[in-house]
């Protein structure tokens, strides 16, 4: 008994040593590879099925925002923007057709998850289904539903991918939605020379301004002169104009002009200002030229004084 | 008292034990942090300059519909490709594979350029890999892109990326002083050639030779997003390539570097050959529609004597069409 007593404390030594040879080997594989991630453990409401319409989901990670530069670096500051919360990515095989790669964003909201298919859509037709948005162009489809953003590539490069869209419609229906509904404030943004399809969402540091948050834009074709129209969403209060106006003066703006709710001035060769009326905060940004500017934001203010009384 | 030892006994019966535990502490200081993974920037490693030493043109821009004639046409007016590779050199290739992401998002170097440039180099006599440290699954990115069969079709190898490649290297810039870089590849090469794609870049506004070296780069190297432009120009400096063949058969106009919409991709149908990294990038980003003074790091990189942002007027300067 004492022998073995001793033989098993002589061992306990090289025990030790071998655990530490063992552990000093260890490679670090998330040096090189993507987190692979237990879906349901990290993102519970988001759960596409395996198998929709002969499709098998394959390779399938889910990034959180802060990893999301381990699938899209560089791109990744464009979505953490508007809030988003992560990216599910995945591929689709089905026999009969190419493979497609998947992207799945969860956004702050709806409006971000709108403003980001708005972004990429820009001026390609967009096709409505019940609560789906959609754009479908050459092995390349986006769709948006409530705070997701959808976003599928064919590895082939290919005029006719028709046959994706039922897949994009089950998987884009096989999210769970909020039942929010839009809260774009479209009254508020004049129908009135705005330019089809150019609304926005920016959640934060619009146009470079921290003061500028959750606005809601648009752009207008005012006798021949474009400029970018914004809302802030919400009631506002002087605090965000008096924000604003120290950022005007902070980032060197020049032929500042202002009175107590409204204030403008010339920045980077176009020119921006902004006001408030009724706990409204609203402004003009990128006009060319001072004279532009007043005339966008003489009809603007006009629209939004209306508003207020109406 | 019965169970009293001798002073001989106890020593006796201590040294063995505590021989052992001696040991397996001085093993475990030796085997622990072995740098299998990177770590530290003491002891950096230095990288060799590849370029030639006999005088070349500093761009040669070729354009054409048919890419790989224009790449050939570029070559030769550079002086031929015996001029840049010699018999038995080991030729590194760092194409821009970074997203797996097919050809046509024009995330990537075009396969047929890639190719072509192991096809020219192995008639010349060379050894060629090619190497990318990719955002995505390496693997997959060579496939997916298509370089894996380009270059195997051409008779190259791919060369994925290990982690015991990676050792601590000087860089000397303003911003990297050193930096966690697959040195093994480096330490191979007697040449070195970039073929980066043209594309837009969200955070520095454009992605072209200069940006395609952090391929070469391990570590976290997404926290240089905080400093991309001195850290792309500092890059710039690092490596002095034998050659750069700017690949502007597709133009990644916007949403880059990942791309995704084919309307934000058009083709370019342009190939530029060169040794002035400044100048290949000043003229790529005019393919972008950009002024060199819209990317700092392209100011930077002039403002270190790196090339000239003219790029009409470099050494040797010629346009062609094929």
């Amino acid at each position: 008994m004492k022998n073995i007593t001793k033989y098993i404390i002589l061992l306990i030594p090289w025990v030790i040593l071998a655990l530490i040879i063992y552990k000093g080997r260890q490679v670090n594989d998330a040096f090189f590879i993507p987190p692979q991630m237990d879906i349901k453990n990290t993102l519970p409401e988001i759960i596409l099925p395996e198998e929709i319409l002969k499709w098998k989901r394959h390779n399938t990670s889910w990034f959180p925002a802060e990893k999301m530069y381990e699938k899209i670096d560089g791109r990744d500051q464009f979505f953490q923007q508007y809030g988003a919360s992560g990216l599910l990515s995945a591929t689709w095989q089905n026999n009969n057709f190419p493979e497609w790669d998947m992207l799945l964003y969860k956004l702050k909201g709806i409006d971000e998850a709108n403003a980001v298919f708005i972004n990429n859509a820009e001026s390609m037709p967009v096709k409505t289904d019940d609560d789906i948005k959609w754009v479908l162009d050459r092995g390349w489809l986006i769709a948006c539903r409530d705070c997701f953003y959808l976003e599928m590539t064919s590895i082939t490069e290919s005029t006719n991918t028709q046959y994706i869209i039922p897949l994009a419609q089950e998987i884009m229906n096989s999210l769970p939605v909020s039942g929010e509904t839009n809260k774009i404030q479209k009254i508020l943004l004049p129908k009135t020379h705005k330019i089809a399809n150019s609304e926005n969402f920016i959640s934060e540091d619009a146009f470079g301004f921290s003061s500028l948050q959750n606005i809601h834009s648009a752009e207008y074709n005012l006798n021949d002169t474009q400029s970018t129209r914004f809302i802030a969403d919400g009631n506002a209060n002087k605090n965000i104009f008096r924000a604003f106006t120290n950022e005007l003066f902070e980032y060197g703006a020049s032929n500042i002009f202002s009175t107590p709710n409204m204030a403008g001035g010339e920045m980077y060769g176009s020119w921006i200002i902004a006001g408030i009326t009724n706990n409204k905060f609203y402004g003009i940004f990128n006009a060319p030229s001072q004279q532009s500017l007043l005339s966008h934001w003489n009809e603007f203010s006009t629209f939004i004084k209306k508003q207020n009384e109406k | 008292m019965k169970n009293k030892i001798s002073r001989r006994e106890f020593i006796t019966k201590i040294v063995p034990p505590v021989a052992l535990a001696a040991a397996s502490a001085g093993s475990g200081i030796f085997f622990h942090n072995r740098r299998l993974a990177p770590r530290g920037t003491t002891e950096l490693k230095h990288i060799p300059d590849y370029s030639i030493k006999t005088q070349a043109p500093a761009l040669i821009i070729a354009h054409g519909t048919n890419t790989v004639l224009a790449l050939k046409a570029a070559i030769n007016a550079m002086g031929g490709i015996n001029k840049f590779i010699m018999p038995g050199d080991k030729v590194l290739i760092k194409p821009n594979c970074a997203f797996d992401r097919p050809p046509h998002t024009g995330a990537t170097t075009s396969p047929p350029i890639v190719e072509a440039c192991v096809n020219l180099c192995r008639s010349a006599g060379a050894v060629v890999r090619v190497f990318d440290n990719p955002i995505n699954n390496p693997h997959g990115c060579f496939v997916k892109s298509g370089i894996l069969a380009a270059t195997e079709k051409a008779g190259g190898k791919i060369w994925l990326p290990e982690q015991s490649m990676v050792a601590p290297v000087f860089i000397g810039g303003q911003k990297l002083s050193g930096w966690q870089v697959f040195y093994e590849p480096l330490k191979w090469a007697d040449k070195v050639i970039g073929i980066p794609t043209v594309k837009s870049h969200n955070l520095c506004g454009a992605s072209l030779s200069m940006k395609n070296w952090y391929g070469f780069l391990g570590g976290a190297r997404n926290s240089l997003h905080q400093i991309i432009d001195p850290a792309v120009a500092d890059l710039g400096a690092f490596i002095k390539p034998t050659l750069i063949i700017l690949d502007g058969s597709r133009l990644l106009m916007k949403n880059g570097p990942t791309g995704g919409s084919p309307a934000d991709v058009k083709p370019g149908n342009v190939i530029a050959v060169g040794t002035d990294p400044v100048a290949i990038d000043s003229f790529g980003a005019s393919l972008l529609n950009l002024r060199d003074t819209d990317i700092k790091y392209l100011q930077l990189a002039r403002q270190a004597n790196l090339g000239n942002t003219d790029w009409k007027r470099v050494s040797g300067f010629r346009e062609i069409t094929v």
